[in-house]
């Protein structure tokens, strides 16, 4: 009996989501179209039941790189309106549309200027009218046997928050990289979260000559300090260039004896260099996209601050983060 | 040098008015020229030499800009685009001194964009300006960006009346195409009239003239900023958000919280700049190595007074330790 009753509750519930499928429409599409065009958040509010809903949904949405806070209509009313700005986009979620707490803030929201959509089951509610989208998220029944207590119909609204989660996944190319950037929680998450400074090499473990060192010298100085690079410096540790094992090949590749050349002959000039307080993240992707496994890091005006290799960011170097 | 088209359209995006480095004897520092300009040129969209302000193109005399600009191309060879202050104290000066450049650039055979730049209302009134040009650009092959400066204009005591080019003056000077920009210094209603009155001329490009309004206000074309002599990272990275050409990217969250520090940083240094942005903005580079000598043919009266040159060592005493620059 148990067991049937529950059976019974996921089955209304299903569908419930189901019909969602044949009732999306346009509005769908021209919502997801707002917000990838809007440069301001999708502010999500609802009282109750919605309420909780709402902060599920804002959650899925920031997760995966869509801008969201939830904002609670009372709250609104006394004062956090000013959170509200002309380019965002308010969702509002009510099942039956005429929630009077979140009714009453609409005349300020239209006045703010920013786009409203609405999440709702009833078209026709005082909601509805005020919103520029109206998406049906009605269901016939709730699973509640006296039809009290929302069940089916919320149910039905998270599905319709995953669904425009998972759309603008799609939308703006949303790829595991940037779901890592977001969840910072995890052992690479955590480097990838520190800034050049906390992971790069400096002092004596900067590997360095200056301008007026011979090749051979300098071939020697990369086989000490093992990073396969080594960093030439001009007056006053301004960085003038890079050597890197690739540089040394291409040297004796030109068949001229590598002793009788200086570092300036053989050395990139100008190599990418970041600063130190550049986000780990951000060398780690310069590093992929130029494929190159070492950084110069450089004050503002050039001078030498360090050296990242791209063991440190991942953890096989020197550095070790929290001790491990 | 390029051949010129119509379709060669100046750099958009970070200009620097590099200073001009000088030994005590008033000749060029090389070494230094050389330092100043591989410090600069990776990050800026072009590189103005001796420019009225930063690079004291006013006051050096025509042989000093012309060795300055003769070591500056054959530094660069090419890399950058090149914009070159050719603005006389009178119309014959200038010719003269486009004439030189033009003869010397012929003769290395220099390849790279190069425009010229002139302030026209520091030697001639509006008045005939736009005839002027006519004349003017059929001399040479080489585009021309002109410049509206009234605060130059005024040094010039007596000389002529108005500081400012007339907008119905601008719109003539226009259809000449070989006008491809304007480097604008203004309020914002006479930007408004100059940017309508130069909608004929396709791909016309208006830099903004005061950097500190182009922190509050960017501009749509770029920015000729002093402050990039010394950190022109920071200023690459104010420019091109400014312009927006970090949307393309989808980066604007990330940046948005650095630009916003890097924004007041380079406010900080325009404060120090500001009083004698060249003697100053020597003095600062000369302090970090990246110049050899401070020397500035441009004088600073409240230099002289040493309570305010103390003032001055220790706010950039602040300005450098804060920025990590020492």
């Amino acid at each position: 009996m148990t067991i049937n009753e529950a059976k019974k509750v996921l089955k209304i519930e299903a569908e419930g989501i189901l019909q969602l499928i044949d009732r999306i429409d346009d509005n769908f599409s021209h919502l997801v179209e707002f917000i990838c065009s809007s440069s301001g958040r999708l502010i999500i509010a609802g009282i109750g039941k919605s309420g909780l809903v709402g902060r599920k949904i804002v959650a899925t949405l920031n997760s995966t790189g869509t801008r969201s806070f939830f904002l609670h209509p009372v709250e609104a009313m006394h004062g956090d309106l000013g959170m509200v700005c002309r380019d965002d986009i308010f969702l509002a979620l009510s099942n039956s549309g005429e929630t009077d707490e979140l009714n009453i803030l609409m005349p300020n929201i239209r006045e703010i200027g920013c786009k409203i959509v609405a999440f709702t089951g009833n078209k026709d509610s005082t909601l509805a009218k005020y919103s520029d989208l109206v998406i049906d998220v009605g269901v016939e029944r709730e699973a509640c046997p006296m039809g009290l207590a929302p069940t089916s119909s919320t149910t039905a609204l998270l599905a319709m928050g995953d669904a425009l989660a998972v759309v603008l996944i799609n939308k703006k190319e949303f790829k595991s990289t940037d779901f890592k950037r977001f969840h910072p929680g995890g052992r690479l998450g955590q480097r990838l979260s520190c800034e050049v400074k906390d992971l790069m090499l400096t002092g004596s473990l900067i590997p360095l000559v200056s301008e007026e060192t011979g090749a051979g010298e300098a071939v020697k100085e990369i086989d000490r300090f093992g990073l396969g690079v080594i960093l030439v410096v001009q007056k006053d540790n301004f960085l003038a260039g890079i050597i890197t094992d690739g540089d040394i090949r291409r040297a004796v590749a030109r068949k001229k004896p590598l002793y009788d050349m200086s570092v300036e002959e053989i050395m990139t000039k100008n190599p990418r260099a970041v600063n130190p307080d550049t986000p780990a993240y951000d060398a780690l992707n310069i590093m992929e996209k130029h494929q190159i496994t070492v950084l110069p890091i450089i004050n503002p005006i050039g001078k030498i601050r360090g050296i990242l290799h791209l063991h440190d960011i991942l953890g096989k170097g020197d550095f070790k983060f929290n001790g491990t | 040098m390029e051949p010129k088209d119509k379709y060669f359209s100046p750099p958009q995006g970070l200009i620097c008015p590099l200073v001009s480095p000088l030994m005590d004897d008033n000749t060029i520092d090389s070494a230094s020229l050389e330092r100043l300009l591989e410090h600069v040129g990776r990050a800026v969209d072009g590189v103005l030499l001796c420019d009225a302000i930063w690079g004291e193109g006013t006051v050096l005399s025509a042989e000093i800009r012309f060795d300055l600009v003769s070591s500056a191309l054959e530094i660069i060879r090419g890399r950058w685009p090149v914009l070159i202050f050719i603005t006389g104290k009178t119309l014959r000066d200038t010719q003269l001194f486009m004439a030189q450049m033009e003869e010397l650039i012929n003769k290395i055979e220099y390849r790279g964009k190069l425009f010229w730049v002139d302030y026209p209302l520091y030697y001639h009134s509006n008045r005939g300006l736009p005839q002027m040009y006519l004349e003017l650009m059929t001399k040479t092959e080489i585009p021309l960006i002109i410049a509206n400066l009234p605060y130059l204009v005024k040094q010039q005591k007596g000389l002529v009346k108005r500081g400012n080019i007339r907008t119905s003056v601008l719109k003539k000077i226009v259809r000449n195409t070989e006008i491809r920009g304007m480097i604008f210094t203004g309020d914002l209603k006479r930007s408004f009239n100059y940017q309508m009155a130069a909608r004929s001329g396709s791909g016309f490009v208006f830099y903004d003239g005061d950097e500190a309004v182009f922190l509050k206000n960017p501009g749509m074309g770029g920015v000729v900023a002093g402050g990039s002599n010394l950190v022109p990272g920071k200023w690459l990275e104010i420019t091109r958000f400014s312009l927006n050409q970090y949307d393309k990217k989808k980066r604007i969250q990330i940046s948005r919280p650095a630009v916003l520090e890097s924004g007041t940083m380079l406010q900080f240094l325009y404060s120090l700049c500001n009083a004698a942005p060249a003697v100053y903005m020597k003095k600062i580079l000369c302090k970090v190595g990246i110049i050899d000598s401070s020397h500035s043919y441009s004088s600073v009266e409240s230099l002289k007074l040493s309570r305010q040159e103390k003032a001055w060592q220790d706010e950039l005493k602040v300005f450098l330790n804060t920025y990590d620059m020492v």
